[in-house]
């Protein structure tokens, strides 16, 4: 049996082998160092938007929450000389009021992919506070599932400072250092919104 | 014997031309993968920065010192009560300014870029623009908009551009290598700003 040696020509194998090797080693190497981190950091971004927007969902509700009851002023009677540790108390009860729906949950990410926020309500805690100024502050914190735990620190835990009783709407909080009534009203100033540093 | 015969001159020449053919076609597209790779790294790197910036716009940080009001505090654009004032771009790289403190996260080493026409390579160079010396990401200056779509005194729309430095220099299609984005912000804050 005669065999030809053209039938064993491999040259351009060995050419299209190589160009592919490098070609897979490149786009492993691309996956790897590249894609990957990103796909982690987009997850990342989306969990700290998801907790802020919970975190400032809860705000807003609080915040409505004073407009509407002019913080439960039947319930403080008489509406003048109350202390802000006693409106920092109303002010914990609304926050109280979301206990059921302070867990957001994400299906379509994980059955077990959730966002716990916690907020606490207390007098400002800014040296020098008037015991009757007005001022008084929230802090949100939250727990996460353990799919978003390794963020626990990079989620951006929120901190509201606010001084209540105000005239009118477009009043602005009087001096922290001193007696501004005590008083009830459904109007407040945002003094201040911060995202503390995890 | 005959097994170990040589080839002939005919076989050698098509299978060169046949080897020859098979490289070319291998080499062009070694050389497209490569600038498929350096595009998306690069729109990769670009997403990265641009998260960089809107989180520093929005939510703002912390810094070394004390600023206006006695705190460390850096407040985003969400913690304010009116649009900054001052340029958010310097030398081409992210600078925010809130209670008389200044944020700087996203420095590099400096280096030296030369516009060659509008836009080119730059998304901010006009013809005979010069040589400008770039040490960030923002391929031009971040745009605020308090009036039309955003609500007067409320919201600010911001527009900025994150464009590859390194890229945006060699390539044949610049564009390619940077990126707009919009984004709208509230005020939250009641208050005058420290």
């Amino acid at each position: 049996m005669i065999r030809r040696c053209g039938n064993q020509r491999g040259g351009a194998l060995i050419v299209v082998m190589m160009v592919g090797l490098v070609i897979t080693i490149g786009l492993a190497g691309f996956i790897t160092s590249a894609v990957l981190v990103e796909a982690r950091a987009v997850e990342g971004s989306l969990a700290r938007s998801r907790a802020y927007w919970a975190e400032m969902g809860n705000f807003n509700y609080a915040l409505s929450r004073i407009s509407k009851s002019k913080f439960c002023s039947s319930c403080l009677v008489p509406n003048f000389n109350i202390k802000d540790t006693v409106l920092a108390t109303n002010l914990q009860a609304y926050f109280n009021e979301l206990s059921n729906v302070k867990t957001w949950t994400y299906p379509d990410e994980s059955s077990s992919y959730t966002i716990t926020t916690t907020d606490t309500a207390a007098a400002d805690n800014t040296p020098g506070r008037q015991a009757y100024s007005g001022w008084i502050m929230a802090t949100s914190a939250y727990s996460s599932s353990s799919l978003v735990s390794g963020l626990n620190s990079h989620l951006p835990i929120m901190e509201l400072r606010l001084c209540v009783g105000l005239a009118t709407a477009n009043s602005q909080c009087g001096n922290l250092s001193s007696y501004n009534g005590g008083v009830t009203t459904a109007y407040f100033s945002i003094n201040r919104l911060t995202n503390l540093p995890g | 014997m005959r097994s170990q015969r040589g080839f002939t001159l005919m076989e050698v020449m098509v299978s060169t031309m046949a080897t020859a053919v098979v490289i070319a076609a291998a080499s062009a597209f070694l050389l497209r993968f490569l600038g498929w790779y350096d595009e998306l790294s690069s729109r990769i790197a670009i997403n990265r920065h641009a998260r960089e910036t809107y989180d520093v716009l929005s939510l703002g940080g912390v810094a070394s010192t004390t600023g206006n009001d006695g705190t460390t505090n850096v407040y985003g654009l969400r913690g304010h009560f009116a649009a900054p004032t001052s340029s958010m771009r310097s030398n081409y790289s992210l600078r925010y300014i809130s209670n008389n403190l200044t944020l700087t996260p996203d420095l590099m080493a400096s280096m030296s870029i030369t516009c060659t026409g509008t836009a080119t390579p730059m998304p901010d160079c006009t013809s005979g623009g010069g040589t400008k010396t770039v040490k960030g990401w923002l391929g031009a200056a971040v745009s605020t908009n308090t009036s039309s779509r955003s609500v007067s005194n409320k919201t600010m729309e911001v527009t900025f551009t994150i464009m590859n430095p390194f890229q945006i220099q060699r390539a044949v299609s610049p564009a390619v290598f940077a990126e707009n984005y919009h984004a709208i912000f509230t005020f939250n804050r009641d208050e005058n700003d420290p």
